[in-house]
C-alpha cells in the first residue's frame, strides 16, 4: 500500500473502520465467553436445568425452573396490567387532550422513565410493599381463601410486588411506543368514522386503534422484552428465595434477580457455569422478543414509526 | 328503538372518554409519588454530613455517602470521556458509509448491544475482565457503563447526522475540501448541539445504572481512588442500604436517591433548554 | 479592442452514467472564458448531471461514472488523481441555499479558505468583506457578521453561498438552478449580480427558466434527453434556432 497515493479520505475511512471492527470484535469476544462458559456437560444436565426447581449451589444442584416461572409470570402479568393503562393514557394524550395538557401529561409519564431502576425499587420496597402486606394481600386472602394462588403468609414482597413494580416501569415505555404509533395514523381515518356519524370514542377505536393493531402487538413484545430484563427494581421487592411456589404471595427469584444476588458470591466454577447458563437463557429470551417485534414491524410498514424509545431494561 | 341505541352509544362514548382520562391520570401518578417520597425522606437526611462523610458502621447514626457521590462522579466522567469519541466515530461510520462492510458490522454490534439487558452487560464484563484481572475494579465498571453509553449515543448520532441534508456535504466538497474534512469540520461542528444533548442524556442514564456495576466495580467503604480497586457508586450503595434494617443507612439511601433524581431531572431540564439555544 | 474569446472549459464526447443508465450522451461543448453560459432544457434532460461532471461532483454518487474527456485550461481533469484540487478552480452553487449549520456568516464565507489552511486573521477578514461585496451582500450583513448564517432569508442565504464559493477565488463558477427556490425579488438580485459578473468570471448556469437564460447569459446550450441539441450565442439560439427541437422548446410547445 503506497501511502503517498492513499488520499486523506481513504486514511480517514480506514481509521473509523478500524474502530468499527474493533468494537465488533469486543462484542463477539464477550458473546463467545458467555457461550463457552455456559457449556452444558451432558443432555441430562440440560434437561435438569429446565425442569428442576431445585437450585442449591452447595449441593451443586442447578435447576432453574422456578426462576423461569417467576420471570415469565411477572413479565406477562405486568404487561397485562400496564398495557390497558398505557393504551388508554396514550389515546387520551394523542386524541383527546388539548395540546398543552397533552404535553404536560406526556412529560409526567416520560419523566418516570428517567428515574433509575434502583430508586423505583427503593420506593417499591418502602411504599408498595407495606401496602401489600398490610392491606392488599390480607384482602385478597379474605376474598379468595388462603390456598392455591393465594397461599402463604402475607410478606408484602414477592411475585405480586414484583409484578406491580414492573407494571409501573412498563408504563412509560409502552406509552411512548403507542404515542408514536398513534401519531402516525392519518387524520382521515378518524374523520371518516366521524363523518359517518360515529361518536368520538368510536372514531378513535375504529380509526386509530384499528389501524394500529400490528404496531400494538409489536409494542407488547418490546414491553415484554423490557420486563424480562429488568433487574434492580425486581430484585429489591421479590423476596429472593430460590424455591418454587405457585402463589402470588410467595417470595421468589427471577432469572435476573438471581444473577444480581448470587454472582458476586459465586465461588466455584460449577456455580459460575450455572449462572452463565442463566445469563444465556435471559439473553436469548430478550433477544427473541426483540427479534419477533422487529419481524412484526417489517410486516406492518407503518410510515414514520421508529422505535427510538425502544426501552432498554435496567 | 333508534333513539335508544343512540343514547346507549352516547353513554358508551362518555364512559370510554372518562376511562381514557382515568388511565392517563393513573399513568401520571407514579412519578409524583416517587418524587414526593424521595423529598419527604431524603431532604431531611441531606445534611452537610451526608455530603462529606463516609457511612458509619451498622446501627450507628450519622455518617454520609461522600464516597458514593465521588465514586459516581468519577466513574461517570471516565465513562463519558471513553465513550463519546467512540460513539461519534461509530455513528459517523454507520451513517456516512452505510453500504460498506465495516459499517454493517458496527451497526450489527450496536444493535445487539442495545438489546441486551444491562445486568448481562455486567455479566459479560465480569466473565471477561474481572476473572481475567483477578478482582473487581473501577475500570471494569467503566467498561460496563461504556457498553451501555456507546450504543445509545452512536444510534442517536447516526440519526442526527442523517438529518443533515446531503446538499450541505456537497457544498463543502464543492469548495475543494475532502469528504473527511467536510465531515469533521463542517458536519460535526454543525450538529454539535444535538451531539451535546445526546451525550447529556446518556450521562443521566448511566449515572443511575446499578446492575452493570454490581459485579464489575462492586462497592466499597472507602473513597475510591484507584482504577484497579472497587469503587462505591450511588446506585449500588442505595441498593445495598435499601436492603438493610438500619435507620441511618436507610436515610442515607433516600438522600442518595434524591441526589440521583436531582441529577437526572436537572439534565432533562438542561437538554430542553440547550435544545432551543444551540 | 476585440480579443478572440478563449475557451476555459471544454468537454469532448462526455457521457455520464448512473450505474448502467446513461444520463448524458456524447456531449462536446466549449465554455468561453468570462462569459455566462446557460444550460437549458426540460426536467430530466441531463443538464444538472452534465454540470456536475465539470467539477467532478458526479462521481461522488455511488455507482456513478463517466466516459469521455473534460478539459480545463487545456488539461484533462479526469486524469488527475484527486478531484479535490479541481474543485478549488471550479466552484459550485446549488439549488437549495446551504449555509453551514451552527456557523456564523463570517465563518461560512471563509469556510473553504480556512479549512484549506489559511489562518491569518487579517487576510480572512479582508476576504470576507471582499467576497460579500462581490456577492452584493455586504451592505446587508456587515453589522452582523457573527450571527448565524441560517438566520438570513432565503435569498440572502443563497448570496452567502455565492460569497462562500467566490472566496476560494475560482475562475469558473457552476450554478445549478440557483434561483428556483427563491422569491422573485431575490431572484432579480442574483440575476443582477450575474449580469455584473460578465467579463470577470466564467459562469455556467443551469436554469429551467428560459426568460432568465435570455436575460443573463451570453451563450446558451440546449439539452434534450441527455444530448446536446444546439449551442451558441444566446441571442441567436433564442431568435433563429437551427434545430426544430430547440424551436419547439423555446416557443413553449413542451418543457
Amino acid at each position: 500500500m503506497n501511502w503517498l497515493r492513499v488520499t486523506r479520505d481513504q486514511r480517514f475511512f480506514y481509521f473509523i473502520s478500524v474502530c468499527g471492527v474493533a468494537f465488533f470484535c469486543v462484542v463477539c469476544l464477550m458473546g463467545y465467553r458467555i457461550i463457552s462458559a455456559s457449556h452444558f456437560h451432558s443432555s441430562s444436565d440440560f434437561i435438569h436445568f429446565f425442569t428442576s426447581s431445585n437450585w442449591d449451589p452447595v449441593k451443586k444442584n442447578f435447576g432453574a425452573l422456578s426462576f423461569l416461572y417467576a420471570t415469565l409470570t411477572t413479565s406477562l402479568f405486568s404487561l397485562l396490567l400496564a398495557f390497558p393503562v398505557a393504551l388508554g393514557a396514550s389515546l387520551f394524550i394523542t386524541e383527546i387532550a388539548p395540546r398543552k395538557l397533552a404535553s404536560a401529561l406526556s412529560l409526567c409519564v416520560e419523566l418516570l422513565s428517567t428515574v433509575p431502576s434502583v430508586i423505583i425499587g427503593l420506593w417499591g420496597l418502602s411504599v408498595v410493599v407495606p401496602v401489600l402486606r398490610l392491606t392488599v394481600q390480607p384482602f385478597l386472602q379474605d376474598v379468595f381463601g388462603q390456598s392455591g394462588f393465594f397461599a402463604g403468609p402475607p410478606y408484602g414482597v414477592g411475585l405480586l410486588a414484583a409484578t406491580l413494580i414492573l407494571a409501573v416501569m412498563l408504563l412509560p415505555t409502552l406509552t411512548a411506543l403507542m404515542r408514536e404509533l398513534f401519531k402516525a395514523v392519518p387524520r382521515a381515518s378518524v374523520e371518516a368514522v366521524l363523518a359517518l356519524g360515529g361518536t368520538r370514542s368510536e372514531a378513535i377505536w375504529i380509526g386509530v386503534v384499528g389501524a394500529s393493531k400490528r404496531g400494538l402487538i409489536t409494542a407488547a413484545f418490546l414491553g415484554l422484552a423490557r420486563a424480562i430484563g429488568e433487574t434492580m427494581a425486581v430484585t429489591l421487592v421479590i423476596g429472593n428465595r430460590n424455591d418454587f411456589d405457585l402463589s402470588v404471595m410467595a417470595l421468589s427469584q427471577t432469572l435476573s434477580s438471581l444473577m444480581a444476588s448470587e454472582i458476586a458470591e459465586s465461588v466455584d466454577t460449577a456455580h459460575v457455569e450455572a449462572l452463565s447458563r442463566v445469563a444465556l437463557v435471559l439473553f436469548l429470551l430478550s433477544l427473541t422478543m426483540r427479534e419477533l417485534s422487529k419481524r412484526l414491524i417489517k410486516l406492518t410498514q407503518v410510515q414514520g414509526f421508529s422505535f427510538k424509545s425502544g426501552g432498554h431494561a435496567k | 328503538m333508534m333513539l335508544n341505541t343512540f343514547r346507549v352509544r352516547k353513554t358508551k362514548n362518555i364512559v370510554a372518554i372518562t376511562l381514557m382520562g382515568v388511565t392517563a391520570t393513573l399513568a401520571c401518578i407514579p412519578i409524583f409519588l416517587i418524587l414526593f417520597k424521595c423529598l419527604e425522606l431524603g431532604l431531611p437526611a441531606m445534611t452537610l454530613q451526608f455530603f462529606t462523610e463516609l457511612p458509619k458502621p451498622a446501627g450507628e447514626s450519622g455518617g454520609g455517602l461522600a464516597h458514593s457521590i465521588l465514586g459516581t462522579l468519577t466513574i461517570v466522567t471516565l465513562t463519558t470521556i471513553a465513550s463519546v469519541p467512540v460513539a461519534v466515530i461509530l455513528g459517523l461510520l454507520t451513517s456516512e458509509f452505510p453500504k460498506r462492510k465495516t459499517a454493517r458490522l458496527a451497526s450489527l454490534s450496536l444493535d445487539v448491544l442495545s438489546a441486551i439487558p444491562s445486568i448481562l452487560i455486567g455479566v459479560f464484563i465480569y466473565e471477561f475482565a474481572v476473572v481475567a484481572m483477578g478482582g473487581f475494579s473501577m475500570l471494569a465498571g467503566v467498561a460496563a457503563l461504556a457498553l451501555i453509553f456507546i450504543p445509545i449515543m452512536a444510534k442517536s448520532s447516526h440519526e442526527i447526522f442523517s438529518l443533515v441534508p446531503r446538499e450541505i456535504r456537497e457544498s463543502g466538497m464543492a469548495l475543494g475540501l475532502s469528504r473527511s474534512r467536510v465531515l469533521v469540520s463542517i458536519l460535526l461542528i454543525g450538529v454539535r448541539g444535538g451531539l451535546l444533548r445526546s451525550a447529556l442524556l446518556c450521562i443521566a442514564r448511566v449515572s443511575g445504572e446499578s446492575a452493570p456495576l454490581l459485579f464489575t466495580a462492586l462497592n466499597a467503604n472507602y473513597f475510591g481512588t484507584s482504577l484497579f480497586r472497587p469503587v462505591s457508586t450511588l446506585p449500588v450503595q442505595i441498593y445495598t442500604f435499601a436492603q438493610t434494617p438500619f435507620p441511618a443507612w436507610q436515610e442515607a439511601a433516600w438522600a442518595g436517591a434524591l441526589v440521583l433524581i436531582g441529577i437526572s431531572l436537572s439534565i432533562q431540564v438542561m437538554v430542553r433548554v440547550v435544545g432551543s439555544k444551540v | 479592442m476585440t480579443t478572440t474569446p478563449s475557451i476555459e472549459l471544454e468537454t469532448k464526447n462526455l457521457c455520464a452514467f448512473f450505474g448502467t443508465f446513461k444520463a448524458v450522451s456524447d456531449v462536446s461543448l466549449s465554455i468561453i472564458s468570462n462569459q455566462v453560459t446557460s444550460l437549458i432544457g426540460p426536467s430530466g434532460c441531463g443538464k444538472s448531471t452534465f454540470l456536475r461532471c465539470l467539477n467532478r461532483m458526479h462521481e461522488e454518487i455511488e455507482g456513478a461514472s463517466i466516459s469521455g474527456k473534460v478539459f480545463f485550461k487545456g488539461k484533462s481533469i479526469y486524469d488527475m488523481h484527486d478531484p479535490i484540487e479541481i474543485r478549488k478552480h471550479i466552484g459550485m452553487v446549488f439549488q437549495k441555499p446551504t449555509p453551514f449549520p451552527s456557523m456564523s456568516i463570517f465563518d461560512n464565507v471563509i469556510a473553504g479558505v480556512r479549512l484549506s489552511g489559511e489562518r491569518n486573521k487579517k487576510v480572512l477578514a479582508e476576504l470576507v468583506e471582499r467576497s460579500l461585496r462581490e456577492a452584493a451582500l455586504w451592505e446587508e450583513v456587515k453589522d452582523k457578521l457573527h450571527t448565524l448564517g441560517t438566520d438570513l432569508s432565503g435569498g440572502q442565504q443563497q448570496r452567502l453561498c455565492i460569497a462562500r464559493a467566490l472566496a476560494v477565488a475560482p475562475p469558473v463558477l457552476l450554478m445549478d438552478e440557483p434561483t428556483s427556490a427563491l422569491d422573485p425579488i431575490s431572484t432579480a438580485k442574483i440575476e443582477e449580480w450575474l449580469v455584473g459578473m460578465k467579463g470577470k468570471l466564467t459562469v455556467v448556469i443551469v436554469t429551467h427558466n428560459m426568460q432568465q437564460a435570455a436575460r443573463v447569459s451570453d451563450q446558451t446550450a440546449f439539452f434534450l434527453s441527455g444530448e446536446l441539441v444546439e449551442s451558441g450565442n444566446t441571442g441567436v439560439v433564442f431568435t433563429v434556432p437551427k434545430d426544430k427541437r430547440t424551436e419547439s422548446y423555446i416557443t413553449g410547445r413542451f418543457g
